[in-house]
């Protein structure tokens, strides 16, 4: 399924530094948030786009999931059963990057959840 | 006034009754005016002046103000002592006859006054041989003072030798009396006197000028204490006006406090420490949530999609259930089969046949449906536990959530207090400014508070000297015909002063004038310019040379004295018309035969209508004798019994039958 290391594009990696520095959301928890929203909100990912991968934030998978882990494979390879771990990583990677826009320019963990 | 006869009855040194006959006689149509008595020191000479003094004048003899007690102590002592010897109860008199025209009636009076050692003297009057007997004792006194006024009866009845003291008297006591008695202006002071009774008998309480005094006294301290309770008033507007500033100070300083927001001040270090508590609160809030939202909390944000992974799981898992009964069917089947072969040999086949379509048929869905995902029984186990933990973490930073935005209002409400709230130090110089204000208005207040009461301290005073003062005035109204009446006495009390004044000046003129003609006639020729200057207030008699200077009594001689007192006393005998007879004792004692010899001839025949010389035989000897004898009307010789300690009186003088004999 996922591969044991993780990470993300660049400029998600950096959103998320950035809500770190306002909210005290650490990246790979905001990143959970991010990838449920997106899965709710119905985001299909289109291989034909190629999600570039080019964060340097290299996580092993236990720590960019927790204990979401097991749903997130799941749920993943329900909607993508056929994709390569590769291309799985990359599902993931752009399912981050659709779920934390609405999210990034919060202000503090208050204001999180009124976006929740 | 003629003395009649003079009758001593243990009085003094004469025993028994002794009765002296004093009338003058005639000689012919000649009357003769001088008595005279001859006798030797203590023959009792002086006691025939003591008692005509004392039968006329009474207690007055002794001096002005003889206490009841010393003038009977005195009568006492002039019993005589052998009648007292005999009989300690025995009683003294002294019988005084005489003539006296009072108003315009010619009258004959005698005089008795009767006394013992025990009983106070009795005096009675007898007018014309009639006893009166409506007239007590003190009541026939006031008449004989009428008769013979005590001040003048000093300058008729009196001690040659004494009466030296007259020219030394410099502070004109001696004179006083007598002058103002002798000219009349006693009558003008006792009218005065009379006047005054009259007003304190009208002005029953308080007499009406100590009213008016004590009214105007009243009104003055009343304006006093008014003119200090407005001073204290003035004091009392300062202090307020000082305090309304002071107040108005204190009142800008709060502002002043208020604006850098002084209220918040005081809760500051208690709004900071629970500041400090809410920060702490946000912290924990938030790590809780960082903590839930890092649990199973995201799945909670799928819950669609969550929700058809769980429908797909579930139907994987009927999939693999299906398969596996198959799987353990298939194994079976050959048992079956053999055990069918056994029991229903002819159709085993066909219900083999039988069981085999319906378990293809059953198979054949589940054969076809793919597994995917491929979960364990546990693991849907524990993806079911972990979407219910999802569910109570959402509902956990919900809670959470909610706290930390309370948390952050209230942190954030803190935060604008503490912003408001001013700097301590600046707001402590304001504080301490306040209190010393508090302070000021404090003690302000304090003296405020003690100048009121001393003001109305005052304005009580000033209301009770109202109160006082209306009683007064009140008293006053009913006064006010007494006024009349008391303006109306004053205007003749002024009058009469007026009148003594002049009187008093007018006399004294003429007392100067008479004294230097009767001073001139007895004195050496040298003297002759001389005048007199009498003092019309103190009646002080002084002699003033012919350069004008004025003598020194003091430096005059006894005899000088004396001459100089026999002229003022002609002068005031002459001057007050009283018609009294004159009484000398020891008239020469201390003068050179020059001044003897004048007085004796101009002075003695003259001085008045009875003239009753008591001398011894060195004073009026024989060449006296005989130049007075033309006047003499008779004389009588004294003579004091060394035995009995008496005296008796024989008529003639030491040389008098001798001198008859020889005519």
């Amino acid at each position: 399924m996922l591969p044991h290391s993780m990470w993300l594009n660049k400029a998600v990696e950096e959103q998320l530094i950035g809500l770190r520095g306002r909210t005290g959301i650490t990246p790979n928890v905001a990143s959970r948030i991010a990838f449920f929203r997106s899965v709710e909100a119905g985001f299909i990912y289109d291989k034909a786009t190629d999600h570039k991968l080019t964060g340097s934030l290299k996580l092993d998978k236990f720590t960019w999931l927790g204990k979401t882990e097991m749903v997130t494979e799941l749920l993943l390879k329900q909607r993508y059963p056929n994709f390569t771990e590769k291309e799985l990583q990359a599902a993931w990677a752009a399912h981050v990057e659709s779920g934390i826009a609405s999210i990034r320019n919060l202000n503090n963990l208050n204001s999180l959840y009124k976006h929740l | 006034m003629i003395f009649k006869t003079l009758t001593l009855n243990n009085f003094r040194v004469f025993n028994d009754e002794t009765t002296i006959d004093l009338s003058p006689r005639r000689d012919g149509v000649l009357e003769k005016n001088i008595i005279l008595f001859g006798g030797l020191n203590g023959a009792g000479k002086t006691s025939i002046l003591t008692a005509t003094r004392l039968a006329l004048l009474g207690k007055r003899a002794l001096g002005q103000a003889i206490h009841k007690k010393d003038y009977q102590a005195y009568l006492t002592e002039q019993i005589n002592k052998a009648a007292l010897k005999d009989d300690g109860n025995s009683s003294a008199s002294i019988i005084l006859e005489f003539t006296h025209t009072h108003q315009g009636k010619h009258n004959h009076y005698t005089i008795e006054r009767t006394w013992t050692a025990t009983r106070e003297e009795k005096v009675t009057i007898a007018e014309n041989g009639q006893l009166d007997h409506s007239l007590n004792s003190e009541q026939v006194q006031s008449f004989l003072h009428e008769l013979v006024p005590p001040g003048i009866g000093d300058l008729f009845f009196f001690d040659g030798e004494k009466i030296a003291e007259l020219a030394e008297d410099d502070t004109g006591s001696y004179l006083k009396e007598a002058v103002q008695k002798l000219l009349g202006l006693d009558v003008i002071n006792r009218l005065g006197d009379d006047l005054d009774i009259y007003i304190k008998q009208i002005t029953k309480d308080t007499a009406s000028a100590d009213t008016i005094r004590k009214i105007g006294e009243l009104e003055a301290e009343k304006a006093k204490y008014l003119r200090y309770a407005n001073k204290r008033r003035d004091f009392e507007n300062e202090l307020n006006s000082l305090l309304a500033e002071v107040n108005k100070d204190i009142a800008k300083l709060e502002q002043k406090i208020e604006e850098r927001g002084g209220a918040w001040a005081k809760t500051k270090d208690q709004e900071k420490s629970r500041a400090d508590d809410l920060i702490k609160q946000q912290t924990k809030l938030e790590s809780s949530i960082l903590s839930e939202l890092s649990s199973s909390f995201p799945m909670s944000l799928a819950p669609t999609a969550m929700q058809n992974l769980l429908d797909e799981l579930n139907a994987e898992k009927q999939t693999k259930d299906a398969k596996a009964f198959n799987e353990q069917l298939v194994k079976n089947f050959d048992g079956l089969q053999a055990s069918l072969n056994e029991q229903f040999s002819d159709t085993s086949n066909d219900i083999m046949a039988n069981i085999n379509q319906y378990f293809a048929k059953q198979s054949a869905a589940s054969v076809l449906e793919a597994v995917i995902l491929d979960v364990s029984d546990t693991g849907l186990a524990a993806i079911n536990a972990q979407i219910a933990d999802a569910e109570l973490a959402k509902k956990h930073i919900n809670k959470l959530n909610t706290e930390l935005s309370t948390t952050q209002n209230e942190l954030a409400n803190l935060s604008t207090n503490i912003e408001r709230a001013p700097d301590e130090n600046e707001l402590a110089e304001l504080f301490k400014e306040l209190r010393k204000l508090d302070s000021q208005r404090a003690a302000l207040k304090t003296r405020y508070m003690r100048q009121l009461l001393k003001a109305k301290n005052f304005v009580e005073k000033a209301l009770e000297n109202a109160k006082r003062l209306e009683k007064l005035y009140t008293s006053q109204k009913t006064e006010s015909s007494i006024t009349k009446a008391i303006q109306r006495v004053d205007t003749t009390q002024n009058v009469l002063n007026e009148f003594s004044t002049e009187l008093t000046q007018l006399r004294v003129c003429q007392l100067e004038e008479l004294f230097v003609k009767s001073y001139q006639k007895l004195a050496r020729k040298g003297d002759l310019k001389l005048s007199a200057k009498i003092n019309s207030k103190t009646f002080d008699v002084n002699l003033v040379d012919q350069d004008g200077i004025t003598i020194n009594r003091k430096s005059m001689s006894a005899g000088e004295k004396q001459i100089f007192a026999f002229a003022i006393l002609e002068a005031l005998g002459k001057l007050s018309g009283k018609v009294l007879p004159v009484v000398v004792d020891t008239p020469l004692g201390r003068l050179d035969s020059k001044h003897r010899n004048k007085l004796i001839t101009h002075y003695f025949p003259e001085a008045a209508e009875q003239v009753i010389i008591l001398s011894t035989d060195t004073e009026v000897d024989e060449q006296f004798y005989t130049i007075m004898s033309k006047n003499i009307s008779h004389a009588f010789e004294i003579e004091f019994d060394q035995e009995t300690k008496c005296s008796t009186l024989s008529e003639g003088y030491f040389w008098a039958e001798k001198v008859k004999e020889a005519v």
